[in-house]
């Protein structure tokens, strides 16, 4: 049986319980926002030990040797009051627990967390021999200016947000306000994205074509699978993805008109369900496989 | 790492903290008294004037300056409420600040104090370090702990079977004495059998109710408790396990059962105030001041 812990609105563990149960695997889920809003809970935080829920009136055990799909999703975030210290309080324990116990643990919470500092995220990739599109951090408006003068220019993220990739012309810049905070500017690469999803050895690439800087954006998308990829790239991310003590990671690229990949970022818990689709359903069976092996 | 931290000398230091912090303000005025220059910036401010670039030859962060990092327990106006921090534009502009802040605190090549470390990432959450038992030195104790929350009757009434070979929802009845930290009250107590467990609290094992503070700056380490043996080993235990966890500043706290002699680690503070420094503050300071500038102060 796997056990799956995270949100019940949460599409992409919506989508790996319904294609894990298609499988015929058991899966037994914990809905966080059950269990703080109704339930009680009992979690030790050295691993040997199990975790007793109290949900709806049943005793749920959690053994520190079971196999956990999780994506622990703190919604104190975005309360008050006595609500946010629920959830601090469930997160605390059950990061952790979780992040110690010797069973397996797709998206185990605690690994490599510097995906949310995308400065700090690509200097410790890129000692991996991953190629990084230059990139500066800054409020200084003559730098920002110069780098965009230098040649083609998108906007991005300077922590885990969820935010739009886009393309930043001088004009853009005359808007920016240095009180507003750093910002982050990066070369633009032309050419198809890469999405290649690692499940211990295994990859799950698909090659993307939009007429969009951004294809989350874009209107008119093709995805295509592909066969093959460099064997050293292939070598490189699977063994960066357990360097970073993760069973399953989303690894974006670029590929450039000369066939040169640029490393974009690696997700540690990626929201697959799109792209697993498109595989069939392969990316979970995959996972399946992992956390039913042992 | 993927980069070698050499620190060099400097006269100039930078304070990331709340406004209201005493151990940065008096950091600032000994610094002003020994020629160094301490420079204190709102987590805003501070993003605001370091610079990243990334490129081939990898992170490059200036200025390039030794930081103190200080906890933040104060937001900036209009984000005071944990719901306008999540909806607003102010808000996204502070988590991309903090994110800034973050790399720039693993990529400066100057001294940090803490330096996020990839290993303290495994063991950390909440601002606390979290004892594990594969990261303890010898001599000192694990702690069990749990988080509950309920009510001890009702557990008894939900888990009838718990109570039948598994004491652990008894804990208030039996050794160790457990200290229980109540997340809605903010307040700490000892489980006694007329307090049992309820609500929503943090319990950790104590092997006694007496307590040790040690403050550790690098190698140095000041005890708050009297001078003695076991006072001399949660120095040295301290220093150890201050090492282990990357940090070069921290209050570690111990459990002490002088009978006994046994220690119990409780928790390690990567961010101690100037109050959990007692009387050695001046020399905890002075040390602060001697390993940031690199310098004999």
């Amino acid at each position: 049986m796997i056990i799956v812990i995270g949100l019940d609105s949460d599409p992409t563990v919506q989508h790996f319980v319904q294609r894990t149960r298609d499988t015929g695997i058991k899966v037994r889920t914990i809905n966080l926002r059950e269990l703080v809003l109704h339930g009680a809970w009992w979690i030790p935080h050295l691993p040997n030990e199990p975790v007793r829920l109290y949900i709806n009136r049943e005793e749920v055990v959690l053994n520190p040797e079971d196999s956990y799909y999780c994506r622990l999703i703190n919604l104190g975030d975005a309360l008050s009051g006595d609500q946010a210290k629920l959830w601090t309080a469930l997160m605390y324990g059950l990061h952790g627990w979780l992040t110690q116990i010797p069973g397996t643990v797709v998206n185990r919470p605690g690994h490599h967390a510097h995906n949310a500092y995308k400065a700090f995220h690509s200097v410790w990739l890129a000692r991996y021999g991953l190629r990084f599109p230059p990139t500066i951090y800054t409020t200084d408006v003559d730098v920002l200016h110069r780098f965009v003068a230098a040649g083609p220019t998108v906007s991005k993220a300077i922590s885990g947000e969820r935010v739009n990739t886009a393309v930043t012309l001088k004009s853009d810049l005359d808007r920016y306000d240095p009180d507003s905070g750093p910002i982050s500017l990066q070369r633009q690469i032309f050419g198809d994205d890469l999405r290649v999803h690692v499940v211990g050895d295994t990859l799950f690439p698909e090659r993307i074509s939009s007429s969009e800087v951004d294809y989350r954006t874009a209107d008119a998308v093709t995805f295509e699978d592909v066969v093959e990829l460099p064997p050293n790239l292939r070598q490189t991310i699977v063994k960066a993805t357990k360097d970073m003590g993760l069973i399953f990671c989303g690894w974006d690229f670029k590929i450039d008109a000369q066939g040169q990949y640029w490393c974009l970022e690696a997700n540690p818990m990626p929201g697959y369900d799109s792209y697993d689709r498109r595989k069939g359903g392969l990316i979970t069976q995959s996972l399946v496989q992992v956390l039913t092996s042992n | 790492m993927p980069q070698n931290h050499a620190p060099s000398k400097s006269d100039r230091i930078v304070i990331v903290c709340d406004d209201y912090d005493d151990l940065a303000s008096h950091l600032v005025r000994t610094g002003r008294t020994l020629g160094v220059v301490v420079e204190q910036y709102l987590p805003i401010e501070a993003a605001a004037m370091f610079e990243v670039i990334v490129s081939e030859e990898g992170g490059l962060v200036s200025p390039d300056v030794p930081i103190l990092i200080r906890p933040m327990s104060q937001l900036p106006p209009g984000l005071s409420e944990p719901s306008n921090i999540s909806q607003s534009d102010d808000a996204f502009r502070f988590r991309e600040s903090l994110a800034h802040l973050n790399s720039v605190y693993y990529l400066v090549k100057s001294t940090v104090i803490n330096r996020p470390s990839l290993a303290r990432h495994l063991a950390e959450f909440s601002g606390n370090v979290l004892p594990r038992d594969d990261t303890l030195v010898d001599g000192a104790e694990v702690p069990r702990e749990f988080s509950f929350h309920g009510s001890i009757e009702r557990f008894r009434e939900w888990f009838p079977q718990a109570n039948k070979g598994n004491d652990s929802l008894d804990i208030q009845r039996n050794e160790p004495l457990y200290g229980a930290f109540d997340y809605m009250m903010g307040t700490t107590y000892y489980l006694t059998a007329d307090r049992p467990i309820s609500g929503t609290v943090r319990l950790k094992s104590l092997v006694g109710k007496h307590f040790n503070i040690v403050i550790v700056v690098g190698a140095s380490a000041w005890s708050l408790a009297e001078t003695g043996d076991m006072s001399t080993m949660a120095r040295q235990l301290s220093i150890a396990l201050v090492s282990v966890f990357n940090l070069s500043f921290a209050a570690v706290y111990w459990s002490v059962d002088e009978e006994r002699e046994a220690l119990q680690l409780t928790k390690i503070s990567p961010s101690p105030s100037l109050s959990e420094c007692g009387p050695h503050a001046d020399a905890v300071i002075l040390e602060l001041l001697t390993v940031l500038t690199e310098r004999k102060l």
